[in-house]
């Protein structure tokens, strides 16, 4: 597994692999956006769930730029769905900073790698992000197309400072989710020979 | 029977993006109907017909619904109404462009339409494994979910109640694991036919823009302009 620092072909399909269930569980955790007053809660199920992918992804590759181009994937798919260019923005700024922790604590140690899964998740803002920073177009567009009742009810429990309590839900839970995630691997992958 | 319309896959990438442009900017309610036919169309070329009627049907009762709203109804209700058919408005056409876009690509007619956009191919690759694995992910999530069903388990069942968490262990973890599976096949595949090689990939398919091509392209790039200089 030391011979080479650059990324083969095998580990370039195991980011396609994990880019897609984490896509997967992550949408499915946004469902939840149905009901503004549950809006607080996507990074929460995100965070959690999309831990155990990602942990699995974290036992199979572990070289340089695996974050990064799984986050550029990320953006791309969320660019491409819709969510204006932002997301491809916060996918790299924290898809670099998660391969930053990596490559300074190393890519085998848990706690830089349940800290760089944490950072990774923070790019998930960029989705909800539009809604600040391009206030007054996104709120025109969401108010024509949800309703009256669903923007302003989105609007209370989504003031701008809500921003910063989203980074940090995402990171809090990221954590967590990187705990629950390698729990799930000990107890059903490991045994079974998977990892 | 071949599909009518064989586009590009470069070109069913630009139509998706200025789809969800116009979609999400909005316009005439004509426009946007003529607009959201357009994934009715490919769909149903492809041979997704059943994917295709649901759109259909969806979309219409969605627009009776949102005649419906503009008349009296109990606030609590019209909310409802009115989130459901902006969820449909607004997200169904991109999705609908999304499931033609990865049923309709082969995969190597996709590499090669990436390559000649000049990506990286160490984000060709990935993209292209996300493309073959959509499908596949789902059906497998489908097959569990059928399976727990038949365990009693599934969303808002008496076992959900008794411990949530439980639940998505049940869900995640078999998809996890049959997923880890076929992805080390796909890649040992994929090293057999010999992706790994680094000299040029030839290819049996090339993408090339045909005649069709240039038909969507020209009107969605009119489309564009119109949506834009109307404001």
């Amino acid at each position: 597994m030391e011979a080479s620092k650059k990324l083969t072909v095998r580990d370039l399909i195991h980011i396609g692999v994990y880019s897609t269930l984490y896509l997967v569980v992550f949408f499915m955790c946004s469902l939840l956006s149905i009901v503004p007053v549950l809006y607080p809660f996507i990074p929460v199920a995100a965070g959690i769930l999309c831990g155990i992918p990602f942990m699995m992804f974290m036992t199979k590759v572990n070289k340089p730029g695996m974050i990064f181009i799984m986050l550029i994937i990320m953006g791309m798919v969320a660019f491409l769905l819709g969510y204006t260019w932002i997301p491809i923005v916060t996918a790299i700024v924290f898809g670099f900073l998660a391969e930053l922790i990596l490559k300074v604590g190393g890519y085998k140690k848990f706690s830089t790698v349940s800290l760089a899964y944490a950072t990774a998740s923070v790019w998930a803002v960029g989705i909800i992000m539009p809604m600040w920073v391009l206030a007054s177009t996104y709120v025109e567009f969401v108010r024509e197309n949800m309703g009256d009742q669903y923007t302003d009810s989105l609007l209370h429990y989504m003031p701008w400072w809500m921003g910063f309590v989203f980074v940090g839900l995402y990171f809090v839970f990221g954590l967590v989710g990187a705990f629950v995630g390698r729990k799930m691997l000990k107890k059903h992958f490991e045994r079974a020979g998977i990892v | 029977m071949k599909p009518f319309f064989q586009l590009d896959p470069r070109t069913k990438i630009i139509l998706m993006i200025v789809l969800n442009f116009l979609v999400v900017k909005g316009g005439h309610i004509g426009f946007e109907i003529l607009i959201a036919l357009i994934p009715f169309v490919l769909l149903y070329d492809n041979k997704q017909k059943k994917l295709a009627f649901t759109y259909l049907i969806l979309y219409v009762f969605a627009i009776v619904a949102k005649q419906a709203t503009s008349m009296e109804l109990h606030p609590g209700i019209s909310a409802v109404v009115i989130i459901l058919v902006g969820l449909i408005f607004k997200i169904f056409p991109g999705l609908m462009m999304g499931a033609y876009l990865i049923r309709s690509t082969k995969v190597s007619v996709f590499i090669s339409a990436m390559e000649k956009w000049h990506l990286p191919r160490s984000l060709v690759i990935p993209i292209s494994v996300l493309f073959r694995f959509f499908p596949t992910v789902s059906e497998e999530n489908r097959a569990i979910k059928n399976a727990m069903k038949m365990r009693g388990i599934s969303l808002g069942s008496q076992k959900f109640f008794k411990n949530p968490i439980l639940f998505f262990e049940y869900r995640l973890i078999p998809l996890m694991a049959s997923s880890a599976r076929i992805g080390d096949e796909l890649s040992s595949s994929a090293l057999v036919r010999g992706l790994e090689n680094p000299c040029k990939r030839t290819n049996f398919e090339e993408a090339s823009f045909q005649k069709i091509d240039f038909v969507f392209i020209i009107f969605s790039a009119i489309a564009f302009v119109f949506m834009f200089f109307k404001g």
